[in-house]
């Protein structure tokens, strides 16, 4: 397939404008989305332009109708693309979500659905001092519906073939894009593509520690697998990709290999989704681990404004290294006890 | 012959039991559908409950017992 | 939109009203008596008093016309003509509900009537019926969406940004208020300085019209104005239909909060009766043809329970189901 290089941005606009013109029913809706805004960031740029604003529809700031009227058009068989411009927000419209796309398929025992996709961002991360309600990481939260699913992707090509999925999926996808990654710049498949969702990728393989991570987590734990190499430990790393449904086969195969495992994500590490893989790991693999599993996470606090105190919310390089560590070290102890 | 059950009724959605404190139409006495048949209480409230059917009662439940709701404390002999 | 005095509907439509009213009360007095007496248990949210809005606009929309409704819905539904056993399978939870045991009371859908959602969440269903009538015009169809929701529902924010956007959309789409005076249990003079809820269609520059919403006549035609207005691309409506609610917010509510006077009053304007006299006085239709409607509900409403009551559960296998369209690597 041809690939070009591009950013994240880039990315989310080709598979945006590449679902616009394969499927009639496809329209996309939120605030600001219509051009000359082209979106708060420049995403939707340009699509209202080519695919008119009744397909790329501007609407007022009404969150709970914007995703209403998405759950509304979807069950007569439309694909609403709808825009909640950062997580933060979502919770004004929550309700749509939670009661009505997510379990439309289920209460009309298969007769009614509502395939929508909601395109959301975590400002977390950027250093940006949008603090405490414009940079939350709250993933985990939509883990706990069942009917959703929920994908975080990392790179350029991921964003796009995820982001194609979850359009043409025919269940209700949470889609969440880092706005810390939008600018990053990776090959990606020109021509329409997709990628399933559960399937995580392998990024590099190794045979001591497994390192798993989605979103934010991924360039962090990629800079430590470097420092942990240069001490000659030999790091897998796992990018989940989407978090609702999980790939555990690809995570159970990996760390019966290398029989520990570091968790690391940008949302909080008490009852984040590290929580679920940990006990899982744990269920599974309880007596081919060498040490407890590890979890790297953000502190339990509000997102705070200043660039010094966001640093010690979210986790750090050090930190995900300590971690490695940790279940390193967990073998010797082990053995002593 | 039909024989229709007669329950505690869930009168409420925070009710789960509820106490039989008497019945207004006697063992073996006649009563109409919709006419009073019985009397419960549940969290201190009386109520009395309608008749779902018309025919002979007949008691199985004993009274001042507290049931959960949907127990049979009767039937009702409907002679169809 | 103006209120003009109109002429009453065709006789054929009356009588129409009068068999959906009379259906919706006998399914109502079924499942109140069916709860009460322990002869099942169930969660269902009467009706019963607000027949006359649900026969209106039932008789005015087209089958391929849509309607979203709420928990206290199933006189909506048997307006739009659902059957009476999908109906009470539904609030029974049985196999043979469309829902097959996932929906209940709350929660019923009956695509092939038209009835696209009813929602437990108060004003939920407005914006849900704005993405509707944007999928009709969407399509270009002539198709209408209608909304029906009480009068607390105006005052959640779903409502104000639904009517909106509708609004801004030129959508069509009319919103039907039952405004019963109770927003649960909770008079709507402690929850609004409103005097009429019609009049908060003016905030987004459309019509607001209130009726007598216990005059089935009264309220077909205006809703059949609105309905009409809707379909040649004019925009939304707010129909305000004043009415009220015989049996309180859920069976088992003991109304302690409504004045006795208040209810003894709405009883005696009982829309029921009111109209069969009406209907008698005006020579729609002769007694003989009234006794027939009034005991053919009866029957409908005992063999749709017969055949719920005796239908079976759905088994315990079929959980899952239908959770994901694609559950591949779903949590179970």
């Amino acid at each position: 397939m041809q690939e070009r290089e591009m950013t994240m941005l880039e990315a989310l606009n080709l598979a945006l404008d590449q679902a616009l013109a394969r499927d009639e029913r496809v329209f996309l809706l939120g605030e600001d989305i219509a051009d000359p805004a082209g979106g708060i960031v420049g995403v939707t740029q340009g699509l209202s332009t080519k695919y008119g604003h009744d397909r790329v529809r501007d609407t007022p700031i009404s969150e709970a109708a914007i995703l209403g009227a998405a759950v509304g058009a979807g069950l007569q068989g439309f694909r609403a693309v709808a825009e909640i411009m950062f997580i933060d927000l979502i919770p004004i419209a929550l309700d749509q979500i939670l009661n009505h796309a997510a379990k439309m398929r289920f209460m009309t025992s298969g007769r009614l659905s509502s395939p929508i996709t909601i395109r959301t961002a975590t400002l977390g991360g950027m250093g940006m001092g949008t603090g405490a309600t414009h940079g939350q990481t709250l993933e985990a939260w939509f883990m706990h519906i069942p009917g959703l699913k929920v994908a975080v992707p990392a790179t350029p090509a991921d964003a796009k073939g995820l982001l194609t999925t979850a359009i043409f999926d025919d269940d209700p996808v949470l889609f969440i894009e880092t706005g810390a990654l939008l600018g990053t710049r990776g090959a990606v498949p020109v021509d329409e593509f997709s990628i399933p969702f559960g399937q995580a990728e392998v990024v590099r393989s190794g045979n001591d520690v497994t390192i798993i991570t989605y979103g934010l987590g991924r360039p962090q734990v990629l800079a430590a697998a470097d420092t942990l190499a240069g001490e000659g430990v030999s790091d897998e790393v796992i990018d989940l990709r989407t978090l609702l449904p999980i790939d555990f086969p690809t995570v159970l195969e990996s760390v019966a290999k290398t029989r520990r495992a570091v968790i690391v994500h940008y949302a909080t590490r008490f009852a984040g989704p590290g929580a679920e893989l940990a006990a899982t790991i744990t269920e599974e693999l309880f007596s081919q681990l060498a040490a407890p599993v590890a979890r790297v996470g953000a502190k339990f606090a509000p997102i705070p404004q200043a660039s010094s105190l966001e640093a010690e919310v979210f986790p750090s390089v050090a930190a995900v290294v300590e971690a490695a560590h940790r279940t390193m070290s967990g073998t010797a102890e082990a053995l002593v006890r | 012959m039909g024989a229709f059950p007669i329950r505690i009724p869930k009168v409420s959605l925070a009710i789960h039991e509820a106490t039989l404190l008497g019945h207004i139409v006697e063992e073996g006495g006649k009563v109409n559908e919709g006419d009073p048949l019985f009397r419960i209480e549940t969290e201190k409230v009386e109520t009395e409950v309608a008749s779902p059917a018309s025919g002979v009662v007949h008691w199985t439940a004993a009274v001042d017992e507290t049931y959960p709701v949907g127990t049979q404390i009767g039937v009702i002999d409907t002679g169809d | 939109m103006e209120m003009r005095p109109s002429s009453p509907p065709p006789a054929a439509v009356r009588r129409r009203m009068y068999e959906l009213m009379t259906l919706m009360k006998a399914a109502d007095d079924r499942m109140t008596k069916g709860i009460t007496t322990g002869e099942f248990i169930a969660v269902y949210f009467p009706h019963r008093g607000q027949e006359a809005t649900a026969a209106a606009l039932g008789a005015a929309l087209r089958p391929t016309d849509q309607l979203v409704t709420t928990y206290r819905g199933v006189h909506d539904h048997i307006g739009k003509g659902v059957p009476l056993v999908d109906l009470f399978a539904e609030i029974l939870g049985k196999d043979i509900a469309p829902g097959r045991g996932k929906a209940g009371t709350m929660h019923i859908a009956s695509p092939q009537a038209g009835v696209m959602l009813s929602t437990g969440i108060v004003g939920a269903g407005i914006p849900v019926a704005v993405g509707l009538a944007l999928a009709a015009q969407l399509e270009k169809a002539d198709r209408v969406v209608a909304v029906t929701f009480g009068d607390g529902a105006t005052n959640t924010g779903a409502f104000h940004e639904a009517a909106n956007m509708a609004a801004v959309w030129n959508l069509p789409l009319v919103l039907v208020c039952q405004n019963n005076l109770y927003g649960e249990k909770t008079p709507i003079g402690m929850t609004m300085k409103t005097k009429q809820i019609a009049d908060r269609a003016r905030a987004y520059e459309f019509p607001g019209v209130r009726v007598n919403g216990n005059d089935p006549d009264e309220a077909y035609a205006t809703l059949s104005e609105a309905i009409e207005r809707a379909r040649a691309g004019e925009g939304p409506t707010l129909v305000e239909c004043m009415t009220f609610r015989f049996r309180g917010h859920s069976i088992g509510d003991d109304m302690v909060y409504i004045p006795k006077e208040q209810l003894a009053d709405a009883e005696a304007k009982d829309p029921i009766p009111t109209y069969r006299a009406r209907l008698l006085s005006s020579g729609v239709c002769t007694e003989e043809e009234l006794s027939s409607i009034e005991a053919t509900a009866l029957n409908t409403v005992e063999e749709a329970v017969k055949t719920v009551v005796d239908a079976p559960l759905p088994s315990p296998e079929s959980l899952m189901a239908h959770v994901y369209a694609n559950p591949d690597k779903a949590p179970v």
